[in-house]
């Protein structure tokens, strides 16, 4: 074992595998894409920055120990416990960004964010953690033989494991996995909004209805179990669709004209649910898209067919 | 006439629709048929 103030190269080896390998595991999970989340480039490079922090602690946290430095390891204790908070702010940034949107995201949805972007973090410095120990493990075990590059590769194996385990895990089922998806129609009886046969809202100006009968598409979501009925049934999930189909087609509506919010409601007798917007791209195509990608909210997610009073009412 | 929100009279269905747009931008609300002759303005 190392003496204080001995490192050698098995110390910094293990280091530079576990930070390497750490922030690949935070590259893999971060892009922005249609959702504008991180935004970019700012949001983006702060996101990587908190990355690579988290790796870095990740990685130096065993090969410190190892080398009895205590006070070191006293710190990266530290450093995690800051990682709490990174959750709070993240979602405070997110909400104070609401009243900038046309179309809200939500409580839920932002919560969703904030616990999703503390997870990742948190996968960062176990992925580095796992990658350092196995590399100065490995390392240690092949001094005898000469084979000492064994280590890193050991270390690069162990940690794209739990890269590829974690991102499996971590990422969000889209809806498409929990309800079938098709196009809607829109259209009025008297002054009520219907897609399909799910009655929406009362719109009360002629203009706003002309300007629906043009421009109004519609989508209809079907839970495919009762599982998927309860999540789907959740305002915060039928917010996030709404937000993210806007997102992704634009939405004819500025802030005076309420009216035009793309909306989600249920059919109360069998679940369903059906949106209606106002799209500036006019096709179905990359509307269904859109809300096929919309992502499961965790906190909507409630199971009652796990629950025997649930199973029981399965229809 | 009186009423828990203000009221605005108008002498014909087309000044009718004219006040509620007007009055639903001005207030960032949403315009509602009662068809029965009234409109409410609402903010949700």
């Amino acid at each position: 074992m190392g003496a204080r103030g001995a490192y050698g190269a098995v110390f910094w080896g293990a280091v530079i595998t576990g930070l390497v390998f750490g922030t690949l595991a935070r590259l893999a999970m971060l892009r922005t894409d249609f959702r504008q989340y991180p935004s970019y480039p700012h949001g983006y490079a702060s996101h990587l920055a908190l990355g690579i922090v988290a790796a870095f602690t990740g990685a130096v946290a065993i090969p410190a120990l190892v080398n009895q430095e205590i006070a070191a390891t006293a710190f990266l204790m530290l450093v995690t416990q800051q990682f709490r908070e990174v959750r709070d702010l993240e979602r405070k940034t997110l909400e104070r960004m609401e009243e900038t949107e046309l179309v809200k995201r939500g409580a839920g949805y932002i919560e969703d964010i904030a616990k999703v972007f503390e997870a990742r973090n948190y996968l960062t410095i176990f992925a580095a953690l796992v990658a350092s120990t196995v590399t100065l493990l490995a390392w240690k075990a092949a001094e005898r033989s000469g084979l000492v590059a064994l280590g890193p590769v050991a270390g690069a194996a162990a940690a794209t494991l739990v890269i590829v385990y974690g991102k499996r895990n971590l990422d969000r089922q889209p809806l498409a996995s929990l309800c079938h998806i098709r196009a809607g129609r829109v259209h009025f009886k008297d002054t009520i909004l219907y897609v399909d046969d799910i009655p929406m809202e009362e719109i009360g100006l002629v203009e706003a209805r002309q300007h629906f009968e043009k421009h109004g598409r519609g989508v209809i979501i079907e839970p495919k179990d009762d599982n998927a009925r309860a999540s789907l049934a959740n305002l915060g999930q039928r917010q996030a669709i709404a937000h993210d189909a806007a997102a992704a087609l634009g939405v004819r509506k500025d802030r005076d004209t309420p009216e035009y919010t793309p909306i989600v409601r249920l059919h109360l007798d069998t679940g369903r649910a059906g949106l209606a917007l106002l799209p500036i791209e006019p096709d179905m195509g990359p509307l269904l898209e859109a809300v096929r990608a919309v992502p499961v909210i965790e906190g909507a997610r409630t199971r009652p067919l796990a629950t025997r009073a649930g199973r029981k009412a399965e229809d | 006439m009186t009423g828990g929100a203000p009221i605005f009279v108008a002498s014909s269905p087309e000044e009718r629709e004219k006040i509620s747009t007007y009055l639903s931008r001005i207030l960032n609300a949403q315009a509602h048929d009662l068809e029965n002759g009234i409109y409410i303005i609402v903010r949700h």
